[in-house]
């Protein structure tokens, strides 16, 4: 028994600079496009409004206060999540699942092109006390360490990250909203210039701006507005010690993934995600991360993830496709809505709207978000699409 | 909407602000003010959960009960049980010197320091013995800088 359905879906970006619009405007054209494409009226049939945000990313202290008019939420029940946009989802679910709220819109939106200081905002998320007065070179360090502790534990070496970040990047050239795609060959990635040992920039994804939009209904609801449904089965999501104790972190391992993605299995009655799903849209802002989410995810066996992607299982035509979008590396992380925007290609690829990356069998889904680092945060939600 | 969208770029316009977020006043907490004692001294704080010893302290055990750690020092042996060597900055410039950064911790400890270990980058591997090298007493303000940095231990 499905939970909740997507309705309605609107997006603008991801692109790396939008400097036509205000970060509130692209909301407005996001949510304007979900409505169309749900045929809701916001102001009569929506009963709720979530947006998923962190006032650093908007230099606006109390943002949430500028997240009502763009979505049409203004006094009516809005909220903010600050967290990635399918923790928002999650919220959606719930409310409707409490039987008050028939129609819920979930918007989340990202303009790193207009934060001057990204670096620096990244250095406030350290612990302050024990972290950021170390003056860490890259606030995003933990990306290479936890690569290192996956090569540790696993065996697995640089070109596995480099296969990774090389699939993905030719990959997002079939998706129009992958920006950073392109064909790129192992080898030139292990040729490149280190930014972290063992990472190149090939393996970090880049920043890009973006709006995503859904309208979440009740189940039983959902055919009254569309005829492509998409339902939302299972949705979880879980933190682990957090940022402000990173030195409890364990490295290579994502145990919230993990956690998230259990609860979701089991709201949806699924034991074996990999022969109960058809492709997974998995959040991969630097390489190594893909291949620990997949085994969180119980999509590979453990420690075994870097020897099944070498063998093409997670190809587009392979045995589980993973990302035939092309993933974060190929389409950038868009802070909060990150997590939307896998979202959305498996929403697309479930209403066969995907395009040239569209798969032959895509029934079922799974959606895996982590909110990155220095942050230890995840969310899997299983869809099912019309035809399921 | 979308049918007037300017972009020539002598029309774009940006206003540039700033956040005033660089100020801030935090408070160690009890546990933190034992743990900038040790420091101060020239010791390594950590935390004894019960039996089990936890790096770097905080207020709060990683157990299920909850429960309220106990400040210590830590006399090592330390590790180096992950190193990363950092060779561009967030915005992709290229640092002067690579900076070898390390995920520190004690034998039979759970979690570590984040440290910057004092080596040649080829000299460095995960798994290696390091100390941590304090600035000289006069110096020491009881903050996790009064370690100045961490080097090698010959094995």
């Amino acid at each position: 028994m499905a939970k909740a359905a997507i309705i309605g879906v609107g997006w603008y970006g991801p692109r790396p600079t939008t400097p036509e619009v205000s970060f509130r405007e692209m909301v407005f054209e996001a949510a304007s496009r979900a409505y169309a494409d749900a045929g809701v009226d916001p102001r009569k049939d929506v009963d709720a409004f979530i947006s998923a945000q962190e006032d650093f990313w908007e230099g606006i202290a109390i943002a949430d206060e500028f997240a009502p008019e763009p979505v049409g939420g203004v006094l009516r029940p809005t909220f903010t999540v600050a967290g990635d946009g399918l923790q928002a989802l999650a919220h959606a679910v719930m409310m409707i699942e409490t039987g008050m709220f028939d129609i819920v819109a979930v918007e989340s939106h990202a303009k790193p092109s207009d934060i001057a200081t990204l670096g620096e905002i990244y250095d406030l998320a350290l612990d302050p006390l024990h972290i950021r007065p170390v003056k860490p070179a890259n606030p995003l360090f933990m990306m290479a360490l936890d690569a290192q502790a996956y090569m540790l534990r696993t065996g697995a070496d640089a070109s596995h990250f480099a296969l990774v970040s090389a699939e993905e990047r030719v990959r997002g050239l079939n998706n129009p909203r992958a920006s950073f795609a392109g064909k790129v060959s192992i080898d030139e990635i292990l040729d490149s210039e280190p930014v972290m040992d063992p990472l190149t920039r090939y393996d970090i994804a880049g920043f890009a701006d973006a709006s995503v939009v859904l309208v979440v209904a009740r189940p039983d609801l959902a055919e009254k507005y569309t005829s492509k449904p998409v339902y939302i089965e299972g949705v979880g999501f879980a933190t682990e010690t957090g940022t402000g104790t990173l030195e409890w972190h364990t490295w290579g391992r994502m145990p919230s993934m993990r956690i998230a993605a259990l609860r979701a299995y089991s709201q949806a009655g699924i034991g074996d995600p990999l022969s109960s799903t058809d492709f997974a849209e998995v959040e991969d802002r630097a390489s190594p991360y893909l291949l620990m989410s997949l085994e969180e995810l119980g999509l590979a066996p453990e420690g075994e993830a870097h020897k099944l992607y070498e063998r093409g299982e997670y190809e587009y035509d392979g045995y589980y496709p993973v990302n035939p979008s092309g993933g974060s590396l190929a389409m950038g992380v868009a802070l909060e809505a990150t997590g939307l925007l896998r979202l959305l290609e498996a929403v697309l690829q479930l209403r066969g709207e995907a395009g040239a990356h569209q798969l032959s069998d895509a029934e079922r889904a799974i959606v895996a978000s982590w909110r990155g680092p220095p942050t230890t945060t995840s969310a899997v939600v299983v869809l099912s699409g019309p035809s399921c | 909407m979308s049918w007037w969208k300017r972009a020539l770029p002598g029309d774009l316009v940006h206003f540039p602000g700033s956040q005033e977020v660089d100020h801030y006043l935090y408070t160690p907490g009890l546990h933190g003010l034992k743990a900038a004692e040790l420091l101060k001294a020239g010791k390594v704080p950590g935390m004894l959960c019960g039996d089990q010893l936890i790096l770097p302290p905080k207020t709060f055990c990683p157990d299920e009960r909850l429960s309220e750690g106990e400040v210590v020092e830590v006399e090592g042996p330390f590790i180096a049980a992950l190193v990363t060597v950092i060779h561009e900055d967030f915005y992709g410039r290229k640092l002067e010197e690579p900076q070898v950064l390390a995920f520190i911790t004690a034998q039979g400890a759970i979690g570590g320091y984040i440290g910057v270990v004092k080596a040649s980058p080829g000299d460095v591997y995960p798994g290696m013995r390091v100390r941590p090298v304090f600035k000289p007493e006069e110096e020491r303000t009881g903050a996790i800088t009064d370690i100045a940095y961490w080097e090698p231990v010959a094995d």
